[in-house]
């Protein structure tokens, strides 16, 4: 019924759940430093909590002051040393509770999310898994790309690193990890959902925001969008070119129906755990959503007239730079929710509380510094190992329909129109403008697109699906969010405005059509193993894990089509690989040649009946290990299997397959000839 | 400053001063003993063949004194004629030179204008990123940072009252000719006690006398560092010569290729303000605009030097990065002045800023000391080799580099020749390539008249129409090395000596030498040899 675990990975689930209740608590002294007045600092905490435990390991091994595994514990230590300089906070343990059992629900129902099909393969899991087991694998950052030998990784893949280092920190598998990642994720994203809507709700009630909060979480790891509501209770009205709902529709709509040349993704936070890829969007939700918290305070304390201490500035720099190692694509979004917030500070008329136009620019203007400098140097140690491959921001060629916009949004507009109505009739201004802070940044993400994009490696069709899906991910909880929150003074006007609220609210309520397609009953929570989907390859895996690559050494499998099962081995032991799924490279290097070369490459390791020819490619890419399984069997039908069995001795033999290793003397220099 | 303030700094400034010593210290022995910078390998060199027979040295680009100071601080430690140990001996003397030099600069901020300066001048030395390199080159940048600083902090203590005529005297004499021990130019610094006494008004009896002997005071105690001006007088003449010819460029010689592009005042300028992030210049412009009344008399002796020194420098065909040495205690006590002013006005925006500015300059040489911790790559690289290079393989490697190459067999290529085929037959007959840093191809490209070939050879070698093909890439690794570092602009010592790029090629093809040099041979391409393009040719993934 409520599902379980065998008793070691138990064991380990509750190890991590113990570690980040203790971040979570030792975090809250700084949460409250941060965000005063903001409750009780339990679910900020925690996700600061999250956050901290998890760079400053990253941290420390980017400065090569700690190998990265020996400094899994820096993060705690930190957060008890600032703990014990704020001091502990007021004692609320109604509050600590209440939190952390409202952690655990939903961290519980998302691992049933994450382990209903737990297999670690298909769409990025394999990309994610590489992430994570070369970052769990490493001692100094960036790690090794296990997809791209000789080079370090060039991705923002600080979030996995960070998931990492918690892997670290709590003693478990990289496989588990992931599993027991994604279900905090899903807890956090629950907790910071609630927590910031239910701040925004509060000024016109506790009860609309416990009521109002609780939905936000929900709709956040379970709701779609507007699609998923009209194409699904609506869909013999909609004008729909597939036969049936099938839960990516919902993020694959814009330029896909009908089919068009400008193709658009829209995917959010719900599909994201559905799909159950460790991808930096989903990563960074957590971060993301402290930001905004953080902005959100800080923005609600200046229409008060006090303005950001020099910690809230620094710690707002601080997630700032940190979200752009982890989803680059946040560094903007979170910038741009801060210029909004600042242009509402200073464009405030003076009097009463609110001190003169020239004292706020240079309150506010010091905080711009510190905040900048506090983002530089926080993503400074990842810039010095990422090489950008983005080509430019250009003006979009084409525009999305309106009646596409609309579909997608549908489920927010109405609840949305009610922050102009409210301001008509004359609400209580201070309130009501967070809110509408946060209305208006998801707007302008959703406007964004149709006017310029981010230029990478897709063709035109493709072209602005990027810059769509990251600007609309995070648009999507904004407007939610704003969207939710904007019923609390339409409830607490009572009468027409009560029933407006609720009208306004049902399209909200809709979304949880979606819910289907995402959740899972705890029941199916059975184990974490995420690797049984390799059958008799898993011993070949395990035992490529376990090879002692030297520096400069690399091993080589088959490469192949992206989001297909090769490079699974260098996928799920972080082990480099001459080469990984190379359209993945082709993307992350911005070099078409310098992947598919490598590929090619790898492509005449295996099939080539020329000794020199796979002499010069052992020595060029420092091949030291060979494997031979199932996916090179099937990907090299004319396989050299006696060629490559000349070069190398055999170290590893199972049903899966087998791997070979090539000793330093292999190849002669007369080999070469 | 409050109570508070002040106790807290007393704190503070051993603690900045530690810091200065620490980062300095650590890292030390960053080429593992190897002596991979080159004039620090011939100072180390002579100051080894030292010893009772040969009391006067046979190589003057450094004085005498610079060649015996670490020959006699070692001898308590181990022989003298052990260069790695000499070479440890002067970095940690110049890492102790350097430390002291943040004092002296910190004593002169607290004169000129109160704690708030001494502290931000002192973190801004301490953590001076050309001051941390210098300080782990056992060569004599550091000492002359310490004799101007000190001679200014002395000048400045006098002009306040503190010590007497005949102290000043004493102590600018003995760092003048001390000075000269290490290096010739130190002599320019006689402009801080001159100046010094030209404020003070029409002299009076005493200065004069002060003044009469103390300049044959210094003169007799900079032979005495020097004696090879006296024993050695024409080779040290001739080296002087020789150096001269060098710095006005009427001597060419590989090291000042990269000055024929152009040096002058605005190259010089563009090193300074890049080796203190911009940010240093911009709070040392505050400081001297925001100087009020006394401030100005105690700033002049020192900013009187400085522009003399640069007036000097500036104008010299070899830009070397380290002649700007001198002018760092100008710099660095304005900025840290600078900085005071500007956290002591009631504006947060301005007051964020120069905070700002101070972190930006501390985390740079934060970074460059961090780097130290890293293995040196060219040490790297050479493990790689071992690793990889099968027995009989022949390694090309370029010139004028310091290249590792593990005892393999290795031929130099003549790159700044013109004659394709001298420099196709090596690199046919090589299995490897190993380009040690960007020192030949940084430059090479842009001197067509020196090296005609230069600009085709790299274009083809970077893509591949050599046959080589990269595989390896080294660097000295520093979490924050591609913000802070130098760019491919700046002068090329600044990276080459201690964390140099060094790229590793394997000889794919096997071109013959016919078809390498018909390639090497064609007609260059100015546009895709640049710096620039190379360098963004080489990262490119391979």
């Amino acid at each position: 019924m409520i599902g379980s675990l065998p008793p070691e990975q138990l064991a380990e689930a509750a190890r991590w759940l113990m570690l980040l209740a203790l971040a979570g608590a030792l975090a809250r002294p700084l949460a409250l430093r941060l965000m005063p007045a903001e409750g009780g600092g339990w679910i900020t905490g925690k996700l600061l909590g999250w956050l901290v435990v998890g760079w400053v390991p990253w941290l420390l091994a980017s400065f090569q002051i700690l190998p990265f595994g020996s400094a899994s514990m820096a993060g705690l230590l930190l957060l008890a040393l600032l703990a014990l300089w704020f001091g502990p906070g007021p004692r609320d343990w109604r509050g600590f509770l209440m939190a952390e059992a409202g952690f655990l629900v939903m961290f519980w129902l998302g691992l049933a999310v994450r382990l209903q099909a737990p297999d670690l393969t298909g769409l990025e899991k394999f990309t994610d898994m590489g992430f994570l087991t070369a970052v769990m694998r490493a001692e100094v950052m960036p790690p090794q790309d296990a997809w791209f030998a000789g080079h370090g990784l060039n991705y923002y893949y600080v979030g996995q690193a960070m998931v990492g280092a918690w892997g670290k920190l709590a003693g478990i598998a990289p496989d588990h990890t992931y599993q027991l990642a994604m279900a905090t994720i899903f807890g956090l994203v629950a907790l910071g959902v609630f927590h910031l809507v239910a701040r925004l709700a509060v000024p016109w009630g506790a009860r609309f925001a416990a009521v109002l909060g609780t939905t936000g979480a929900l709709l956040a790891v379970y709701g779609g969008n507007g699609h998923s509501v009209l194409y699904t209770l609506f869909r013999s009205w909609m004008p729909t070119t597939k036969p049936e709902f099938w839960y990516p529709d919902s993020t694959r709509f814009i330029g896909f129906d009908p089919d068009g040349p400008d193709k658009g993704f829209t995917e959010f936070t719900s599909y994201g755990f559905a799909a159950g890829d460790l991808h930096a969007h989903l990563v960074a939700t957590p971060l993301f959503l402290l930001a905004v918290a953080l902005v959100l305070s800080i923005l609600r304390q200046g229409l008060r007239g006090v303005m950001p201490t020099a910690l809230q500035s620094a710690a707002f720099g601080w997630l700032l730079g940190l979200s752009f190692a982890m989803n680059s694509w946040d560094l903007a979004i979170i910038g741009l929710v801060a210029t909004v917030a600042l242009a509402v500070l200073l464009s405030r008329p003076t009097g009463g509380v609110m001190p003169s136009f020239a004292i706020r620019a240079d309150h506010l203007g010091a905080s711009a510094v510190f905040a900048l400098v506090a983002a530089l140097a926080t993503l400074a140690p990842f810039l010095e190992g990422f090489r950008p491959f983005a080509n430019g921001v250009l003006p979009v060629a084409q525009r999305t329909p309106l009646w596409q916009l609309l579909v997608v949004y549908a489920h927010v507009l109405p609840a949305l129109a009610l922050i102009p109505a409210l301001a008509m009739r004359r609400a209580a201004v201070g309130p009501v403008l967070p809110l509408a802070v946060v209305a208006v940044a998801g707007i302008l993400l959703v406007a964004i697109p149709e006017v310029v994009y981010l230029k990478d490696i897709y063709g035109e069709d493709h072209a602005r699906a990027n810059t769509m899906f990251k600007l609309t991910f995070r648009a999507q909880t904004l407007l939610m969010v704003a969207a939710l929150a904007a019923l609390a003074p339409a409830f607490a006007r009572g009468r027409g405005w009560t029933l407006a609220g609720l009208a306004a609210m049902l399209p909200l309520g809709l979304t949880l059509t979606y819910l289907p397609h995402v959740h899972a009953p705890p029941s199916v929570i059975r184990n974490l193993d995420g690797l049984a989907f390799l059958g008799d390859e898993r011993a070949l895996v395990v035992a490529a894990a376990g090879l002692p690559l030297g520096p400069g050494e690399a091993l080589v499998e088959a490469s192949g089509q992206s989001f297909t099962g090769s490079s699974r081995v260098s996928a799920l032991t972080g082990q480099p690989a001459v080469v990984g799924w190379a359209g993945h490279q082709w993307l992350w290097r911005n070099d078409v040649d310098a992947a598919y070369g490598r590929a090619n490459d790898v492509d005449r390791f295996y099939v080539t009946q020329d000794r020199a020819e796979r002499c010069r490619l052992a020595l060029r890419y420092g091949i030291r290990y060979v494997v031979i399984g199932r996916i090179e069997r099937e990907r090299y039908p004319d396989l050299d299997l006696p060629g490559l069995t000349a070069l190398g001795a055999l170290v590893h033999e199972s049903a899966g397959g087998l791997i070979l290793r090539i000793d330093p003397g292999a190849c002669q220099a007369s080999d070469l000839q | 400053m409050t109570e508070a303030r002040l106790t807290s700094s007393r704190w503070l400034f051993p603690a900045l001063i530690l810091v200065a010593l620490v980062l300095r210290l650590q890292g030390l022995d960053w080429d593992e003993g190897r002596g991979l910078h080159p004039d620090e390998g011939n100072l180390v060199r002579a100051a080894a063949a030292l010893g009772w027979g040969r009391l006067i040295p046979e190589f003057h680009a450094y004085n005498d004194l610079a060649l015996w100071l670490p020959k006699l601080v070692a001898m308590p430690f181990c022989d003298g004629s052990d260069t790695g140990c000499l070479r440890l001996v002067a970095r940690a003397l110049s890492a102790l030179f350097s430390t002291l030099a943040v004092l002296a600069m910190a004593g002169i901020a607290l004169r000129l204008a109160g704690w708030l300066a001494m502290l931000a001048t002192a973190l801004l030395a301490a953590t001076s990123a050309p001051m941390v390199q210098w300080a782990h080159f056992g060569t004599t940048e550091s000492a002359l940072v310490l004799v101007v600083a000190g001679l200014w902090l002395h000048a400045l203590r006098w002009q306040g009252g503190e010590i007497t005529t005949g102290r000043m005297a004493l102590g600018s004499a003995l760092m003048l000719g001390l000075g000269f021990g290490f290096k010739s130019s130190a002599l320019v610094a006689a402009v801080i006690p001159l100046m010094a006494l030209v404020l003070k008004g029409r002299p009076d009896a005493l200065r004069l006398k002060a003044l009469a002997w103390a300049l044959p005071l210094t003169a007799l105690l900079a032979l005495a560092a020097a004696p090879s001006l006296i024993f050695a007088t024409q080779d040290w003449l001739a080296t002087m010569q020789f150096e001269n010819g060098v710095v006005q460029g009427t001597l060419p010689v590989f090291w000042t290729r990269q000055f024929e592009g152009g040096s002058g005042p605005v190259y010089q300028l563009r090193q300074l303000w890049g080796a203190v992030d911009g940010a240093g210049l911009l709070l040392a412009l505050v400081g001297l605009v925001l100087l009020r009344g006394r401030q100005i008399w105690g700033i002049l002796p020192g900013l009187a030097f400085a522009l003399v020194y640069a007036g000097l420098i500036f104008g010299w065909h070899a830009a070397f990065f380290r002649y700007l040495a001198p002018l760092f205690p100008a710099v660095l006590v304005l900025a840290g002045v600078g900085a005071a002013v500007l956290l002591s006005r009631p504006s947060r925006t301005g007051r964020a800023l120069a905070m700002a500015a101070m972190a930006l300059m501390a985390v740079t040489g934060l970074d460059l000391a961090a780097s130290y911790q890293a293995r040196d790559p060219r040490l790297n690289a050479e493990a790689a080799l071992l690793a990889r290079v099968l027995p009989g393989e022949v390694v090309a490697i370029e010139p004028y580099d310091t290249p590792l190459t593990g005892g393999s067999e290795a031929v130099v290529l003549p790159l700044d020749g013109g004659d394709a085929l001298a420099i196709a037959t090596p690199l046919s007959g090589a299995d490897w390539l190993l380009v040690a840093s960007r020192r030949n191809w940084g430059v090479l490209p842009g001197v067509p008249g020196s090296a005609p070939l230069a600009c085709s050879y790299y274009t083809a070698l970077v893509r591949g129409e050599l046959g080589f093909r990269a595989v390896a890439t080294f660097r000295r690794a520093s979490p924050l090395g591609l913000l802070t570092e130098p760019g491919i602009s700046g002068e090329e010592t600044r990276v080459v000596f201690d964390r140099p790029t060094l790229i590793l090629l394997r000889n794919d093809l096997r071109l013959d030498a016919g078809a390498i040099a018909a390639r090497i041979a064609a007609a260059p391409d100015p546009a895709a040899c640049t710096p620039a393009a190379l360098a963004e040719a080489w990262a490119r993934p391979r």
